[in-house]
């Protein structure tokens, strides 16, 4: 049976930098899966996931969240954002355990948009889902980088897996 | 580049039903896990859906908290519990209200189980029922434990698996 489900890269936090990034993505997957376990030095934050060099001022990106806090349940709609998010209405904080998965559909082709479909969770703050486009362009992504805002710090032992899968 | 989404394990339930699902001696030679559940139990009272519960490591101390969201398919909801014995209400089964021959169907992510830090959880959860009411949620779980996880019993609260329920355990590798 082929191989279908394959790590291409990780990246372990020392606790220096908020900035972690995937370049060179090969070419030759259909979708793929970012798996995030983070944390940050200081303070609650997002990560902001950014395709093939997308700049702090690029805002052609948006998404769709619904989310539980424990308590209610709310949903709401974005646009004019600068990324894919590993959330958006839950925040990572000092611990490790702030996990999110990111799916991203045929990242390779060159005739659509790109989109993706993320899990986050923190089990002491609540639990959501998000779908997010990106309509900058139709080109291929070659590379991620994803970003702590507010010029955050992951902390030590944060890991950034990414993976491809094929459809065949 | 080697496959990396492995099979370690897979039960299927036999004639009898089953009143759990046990998952031992789980290597720790993986990055994450992941389990995945169709399951139909034989519980007669209550609502549409039965909760499988999910403990680790046969740890029944105070060690567990989750929050989830949860849809109806007309209502919207989340609720959050801290200080369990286990992960009560993680994942779905069907119960014995819905369609005939409709099993509930969930899908647990640990990500860094074998890794010094507390274990973290996502459970997406499904039940599928030929009528309006049925159940979807999601769970976000925290095991305050830093040991590697290495067993994983799932039960059914106060009901058992019926015959073709079946759990399939995963072990991906980042590298």
């Amino acid at each position: 049976m082929p191989s279908t489900y394959e790590p291409i890269a990780t990246t372990t936090a020392s606790g220096s930098s908020g900035t972690v990034s995937f370049t060179s993505i090969p070419q030759t997957y259909t979708d793929l899966v970012l798996v995030m376990q983070v944390g940050y030095t200081s303070g609650s934050h997002y990560a902001v996931v950014r395709a093939n060099g997308d700049a702090d001022a690029n805002a052609n990106y948006g998404n769709t969240y619904v989310a539980g806090d424990g308590s209610s349940a709310l949903s709401g709609r974005n646009g004019g954002l600068s990324g894919f998010y590993s959330s958006f209405a839950l925040l990572g904080n000092t611990t490790l355990n702030f996990i999110s998965t990111m799916q991203i559909f045929n990242y390779t082709n060159t005739t659509t948009f790109k989109s993706s479909l993320t899990r986050a969770n923190l089990a002491s703050s609540g639990v959501e889902a998000v779908v997010a486009c990106r309509r900058t362009d139709t080109n291929a992504i070659t590379s991620l980088e994803i970003k702590a805002t507010s010029s955050a710090v992951y902390a030590s032992g944060s890991i950034f897996s990414l993976y491809g899968i094929k459809a065949a | 580049m080697a496959n990396t989404f492995t099979k370690i394990a897979a039960v299927m339930v036999g004639s009898g039903g089953a009143s759990s699902i046990d998952f031992t001696s789980i290597p720790s030679t993986y990055t994450d896990l992941q389990i995945l559940i169709s399951a139909r139990s034989d519980a007669s009272s209550g609502s549409n859906a039965a909760d499988i519960s999910i403990r680790l490591n046969n740890d029944s101390g105070t060690n567990y908290s989750y929050r989830g969201l949860t849809g109806t398919g007309s209502t919207s909801g989340s609720f959050s519990l801290s200080g369990e014995t286990q992960f009560t209400y993680i994942a779905f089964a069907g119960s014995s209200n819905v369609t005939s021959n409709t099993f509930g169907n969930s899908s647990v992510y640990f990500p860094n189980y074998a890794g010094a830090t507390n274990k973290s959880l996502s459970a997406d959860v499904v039940t599928e029922n030929n009528a309006t009411l049925t159940y979807m949620r999601l769970n976000a779980g925290l095991w305050a434990n830093t040991a590697a996880i290495n067993r994983m019993t799932l039960t059914i609260v106060s009901a058992n698996f019926v015959q073709y329920s079946t759990a399939t355990l995963y072990g991906i590798k980042n590298s």
